[in-house]
């Protein structure tokens, strides 16, 4: 609640606020298309074009994580897609880890807190290009349920929208995916992404959820996660969210995953994983510089 | 949930374009302030997936789903202690 200095804590010009709104546009385009809120592309190139300070930038792109999630989860759960319950049971355990994870950033030094977005952000675009070799996602056969699965008491079933029919699964390991979606919680309260690269292949390869059942949950539990450790960074004296960047952010990314599959339609998955894969390699590399120094601090 | 779009729409109606550079302002002080807007605008962000909670707890009591309305209740409370550690 205190003016944060004049260390370019803020956007401080329309200039940047346009600048990170259009950011937050290919994010969340790109985001929505690819199946991820767009976090891991916001917070480098803010830090990166604007000089945006990270702890800022994480707080900025953490808000604006919880409207991607209104935006997709909403239209989701309205098609019946999303597990509602799966999502309430499983972010009993991202909230925690979220305010833990925030918690955690509020008080490591920016270097090292780069260093860790360098991990994550490596190890996701190297997920991302394996995905990209194998092709698209294999949904595992919700079919295989029935008398060989284990007795689960969690059960669900939803619409397949291309062909109509109704398919039902079981959830299987429901505690130890609780207990591993603490650490996706922990992902996003610590860098101010989605968490769902984490949450997504622990509810369907875990949890044998149907994958997209795993995508459409998942963007609803981010949208409670995002907020938990939003609430960190809000309460943080002095407070990391600055208006200015936030909400050009947070709009850009909304509209960006609203329209995004529209506008990116025309492009195969295949293309778009690989580009932004690419664009993800580089952020690494200076994202991991940043944290012998390199760069703004 | 569809709270979200309308939030959505409160914080365009900022009149933006504010170049003031400030981070944060008690909301109180906004009448017409266009940074208290904004910040008004994040919280009621905030506030949408809490109402989605509310909501589905509702939705389960109403199912007489015992179970998850202890789920979304506990969530609640979890949510609410969040926000009380943070303010430490």
């Amino acid at each position: 609640m205190y003016y944060l200095g004049p260390r370019r804590n803020s956007a401080l010009t329309l200039e940047h606020a346009v600048v990170s709104f259009v950011i937050a546009l290919v994010a969340g385009a790109f985001g929505s298309v690819l199946g991820i809120g767009g976090g891991l592309f916001i917070i480098p190139s803010l830090t990166l074009f604007l000089g945006v300070k990270l702890k800022t930038a994480i707080a900025a792109s953490i808000v604006a994580v919880i409207a991607t999630s209104l935006g997709g989860g909403n239209v989701y759960v309205r098609r019946r897609l999303a597990d509602i319950r799966l999502g309430l049971l499983l972010a009993l355990a991202t909230v925690p880890g979220a305010v833990i994870g925030a918690l955690l950033a509020t008080r490591a030094p920016a270097q090292l807190l780069a260093g860790v977005f360098a991990v994550v952000l490596g190890f996701s675009a190297y997920r991302m290009l394996q995905g990209a070799r194998r092709g698209p996602p294999s949904i595992l056969p919700s079919l295989e349920l029935g008398q060989d699965l284990p007795p689960s008491r969690f059960r669900g079933s939803y619409v397949e929208p291309s062909t109509g029919e109704v398919v039902r699964y079981h959830v299987i390991r429901a505690p130890l995916g609780v207990v591993t979606s603490t650490a996706a919680g922990l992902v996003s309260g610590l860098l101010g992404v989605g968490g769902g690269i984490i949450q997504v292949p622990v509810m369907n390869l875990l949890m044998r959820v149907p994958i997209k059942v795993a995508t459409t949950t998942s963007t609803y539990i981010i949208g409670i996660t995002a907020m938990a450790g939003a609430f960190v960074y809000y309460n943080h004296r002095p407070s990391y969210i600055d208006p200015s960047l936030a909400v050009p952010v947070t709009i850009g990314v909304f509209i960006g995953a609203s329209v995004g599959s529209g506008l990116l339609g025309r492009l195969s998955q295949v293309t778009l994983r690989n580009a932004f894969t690419a664009v993800m390699a580089v952020y690494t590399v200076q994202m991991a510089l940043r944290v012998f120094g390199i760069g703004s601090g | 949930m569809v709270l979200g779009l309308v939030a959505a729409a409160i914080r365009n109606g900022s009149g933006v374009s504010t170049v003031l550079p400030l981070d944060r302002e008690l909301p109180q002080v906004g009448k017409g302030d266009p940074a208290a807007i904004l910040d008004l605008g994040i919280l009621l962000l905030f506030a949408t997936p809490l109402a989605g909670v509310v909501t589905a707890l509702v939705g389960f009591a109403r199912e007489r789903d015992y179970a998850f309305t202890l789920v979304s209740a506990v969530l609640l409370v979890l949510l609410v202690i969040s926000f009380a550690v943070a303010l430490r």
